[in-house]
């Protein structure tokens, strides 16, 4: 009887162990005050070319395998994205590289420097808030002005009836391993702990630019410390969504 | 022109087509043409029409327009089938040095990793294509290409990107980079260039190249991404690409001195000044003396490199002998151009990629053989407002420390980079509106780069209420310019 009574303990100790490890992840938003501001209602968007990148590291597993499997995620991240913006009430418009064809030309006049001036902007300046700080602790930060990017792509907005183009992605990497053995050795509990988290960190990120306004209004990037499988993708870009459109 | 001469251009160029076709031995079946004089419209065929286009009436026509203005090339036309190719893998990648130890999963990584490389290099969108520059290196590599006993299926593609570098896939892609492009004298250290490469690729270097970084990697464990195994050669790779180029640059005819020439300027750059050009803006620019400039860059040698004053003189050194032959085989008015037209993109290219101080450099530079150039003027321009930009939200610092990683040696270069380091806010806010004064009561009406940056400037340092009547300015103006909508939305 006692047996069975420890027994369950123990499974159920492991259990809550393992409910822990699953739970954990972080979040950061940047976005400007305007934005989600009642005059403001983003009601389209243009997605350029979403990306899912399964960092590859030498040595490992088939090359070939990995690229496969991030071809067919990336056709999954497209569908999860349509998916969840309709359910939020967002119209989103895919510009899918893989598809292009000889006559697509404005893809590479307008969208393709456009994406990089995103992402550019993006990486070498920061969002501003009133005090001067560039950075807040929270995890949603209100700032005054987002990043400034060029305003030669404000005739975009007529174009494609939207002056929201966003850049969104998942990026998948193995975490290092190292030292799981020494855990189990020395603090066995925790030690076990470490043989059932994942070993995997999924990134999510979203980056929109208003082209009318010329600046960078809403900057998003979520971290699962789980592998990108659908139901993971899905529950973590119907949030953004969900924050996008109020 | 008259349907007489129309007729003998047309003539011309398919003899040109089909003599390339010929020494390139490709599969692409002979271009015949069906002459009936009865219209101009039936004797001009389609492809050939472009051509002519592009190596007759363009040059000139731009040529005496870079006088007056200039227009960055944008993506038009149909857009070429190799950038559809993707990971299908259409283009037959060879292994040229089999190494038994390698395993087989190697070289079937080693070709996925190329074609993934290159889809994304495709797709980013820095790549031209439809333009005069690829179509002029195209010519220069097939004379070269002629005399190699089996003509290697090699793509020449030019990119938008501004280190002096060009590079090699063992997929027979190769790649120069503007940069580079707008730094070469003549047609001979062109040719001397694309030579480099061929020999790369003849060699099986790519993959050489591959294997090494993959040996690194397992040491550092999972330390390094496959993506950046193109990474430098080693020496020895470098010298037997050189001695390679040193031969087919003699088959070919062209000056062998151009090794020696091109070498050099990958160490100094041909375009530089000792002197601060940004003193020319305004006398009150702060200027840095040789100390100060050597103190705040490492001007020492990256041992890593190749391209420094050392490896460079022993490169030389294993290159004995030298034969005459001729600077230009293609055409020494076209190179001209081209190099012409590379400066002014690279400009435009250093602007894109947020190098400001490069931009702002070559413009300045350009400005003494084109004054009048009213495209140097708004670029001058750009940048200015830009760094100011970039100073007022307190990253500009961050901003020139990025840059220097370019590895970027032009003298006037760093005198630029110091004096923005040494410069306050006011200091550059001075030196930024007293420019753009100056220019908008000129260009106010002509110019709609001019007439935005003023009113953007006016808006960042004075507020929205007294850049109304510059915005204003452009609306009334610039109707349908590409800056149309922003304007009317900081207007209103």
């Amino acid at each position: 009887m006692l047996k069975t009574v420890l027994n369950s303990k123990i499974c159920l100790g492991l259990f809550f162990l393992v409910f822990l490890t699953s739970c954990r992840g972080a979040l950061r938003i940047d976005r400007t005050r305007d934005f989600n501001a009642k005059k403001i209602r983003i009601e389209k968007m243009v997605s350029l070319d979403p990306d899912f990148e399964l960092l590859v590291t030498s040595g490992q597993r088939s090359t070939q395998r990995k690229y496969k499997r991030a071809t067919a995620k990336e056709i999954q991240l497209n569908n999860t994205l349509y998916r969840n913006a309709q359910k939020n009430g967002i119209q989103v418009e895919m510009i899918d590289t893989k598809r292009l064809e000889p006559k697509d030309t404005p893809y590479f006049r307008d969208l393709a420097p456009l994406k990089r001036e995103i992402l550019q902007v993006s990486f070498l300046q920061d969002f501003i808030s009133k005090k001067g700080r560039t950075f807040d602790k929270h995890t949603f930060n209100r700032h005054e002005t987002g990043p400034v990017i060029a305003s030669h792509f404000s005739h975009l907005a007529k174009q494609y009836d939207t002056p929201f183009f966003a850049i969104q992605g998942v990026t998948s990497h193995r975490k290092p391993v190292k030292g799981k053995l020494i855990w189990l050795i020395t603090v066995p509990p925790l030690g076990v702990v470490s043989f059932f988290s994942p070993e995997v960190d999924t990134y999510y990120y979203t980056i929109i630019a208003n082209v009318e306004t010329a600046e960078i209004v809403y900057r998003e990037i979520r971290r699962v410390d789980a592998p990108a499988s659908d139901t993971n993708l899905n529950a973590v870009i119907y949030d953004s969504f969900k924050i996008i459109s109020r | 022109m008259s349907i007489k001469n129309a007729f003998f251009v047309v003539l011309f160029y398919e003899k040109q087509a089909n003599k390339i076709l010929d020494s390139t031995k490709t599969q692409i079946p002979r271009i015949t043409l069906k002459l009936k004089p009865s219209s101009l419209q039936q004797y001009c065929y389609k492809h050939l029409i472009v051509s002519i286009l592009m190596l007759i009436i363009l040059p000139l026509y731009s040529a005496a327009q870079l006088n007056t203005s200039y227009t960055p090339i944008e993506a038009k036309g149909t857009i070429p089938e190799r950038f559809f190719q993707g990971m299908k893998g259409t283009t037959e990648i060879k292994i040229i040095v089999e190494d038994e130890r390698i395993r087989k999963k190697q070289s079937k990584d080693f070709k996925t990793t190329t074609r993934f490389t290159l889809q994304e290099i495709f797709l980013s969108g820095s790549i031209y294509y439809n333009d005069p520059c690829t179509q002029y290196v195209r010519q220069v590599a097939n004379q070269l290409l002629q005399h190699l006993p089996e003509s290697p299926d090699i793509s020449v593609f030019v990119s938008r990107f501004v280190t002096s570098n060009a590079a090699v896939w063992q997929d027979g892609t190769l790649i120069l980079n503007i940069g580079l492009l707008a730094q070469l004298e003549n047609e001979a250290q062109l040719a001397f260039v694309l030579a480099h490469e061929i020999g790369h690729h003849q060699s099986g270097h790519p993959f050489r190249q591959y294997v090494r970084t993959q040996k690194l990697s397992n040491i550092q464990k999972r330390a390094l991404d496959n993506l950046k195994a193109n990474v430098a050669y080693t020496k020895k790779s470098e010298e037997e690409a050189d001695a390679f180029a040193l031969d087919l640059l003699a088959k070919a005819g062209y000056d062998t001195e151009a090794v020696s020439q091109t070498l050099d300027l990958l160490v100094h750059g041909r375009h530089d000044s000792p002197e601060n050009l940004l003193a020319r803006l305004s006398p009150t620019v702060v200027v840095c003396n040789e100390m100060e400039r050597q103190t705040l860059f490492n001007t020492g040698e990256n041992t890593k490199s190749h391209f420094t004053p050392t490896m460079i003189r022993q490169r030389q050194e294993q290159l004995s002998g030298s034969l005459s032959g001729q600077s230009f085989l293609v055409s020494e008015e076209d190179f001209v151009h081209i190099n012409n037209i590379a400066r002014f993109e690279l400009i435009e290219n250093a602007y894109r990629e947020a190098d400001y101080v490069l931009s702002l450099l070559h413009a300045l530079l350009l400005q003494e053989f084109y004054p009048a150039n009213t495209y140097l003027t708004d670029k001058i321009a750009e940048n200015l407002f830009q760094l100011y930009l970039y100073e007022q939200r307190g990253q500009l610092k961050s901003l020139l420390n990025l840059n220097l990683e370019n590895d970027i040696r032009l003298k006037g270069y760093h005198q630029i980079s110091c004096s923005l380091r040494k410069m306050d806010e006011p200091a550059l806010r001075q030196l930024t509106e007293n420019y753009l004064q100056q220019q908008y009561q000129v260009h106010q009406e002509s110019s709609g780069t001019i007439a935005i940056i003023m009113a953007k400037y006016m808006e960042l340092v004075y507020g929205q209420k007294k850049a109304r009547p510059y915005f204003e300015n452009y609306l009334e103006h610039f109707k349908g310019g590409k800056h149309y909508w922003y304007a009317k939305n900081r207007f209103e």
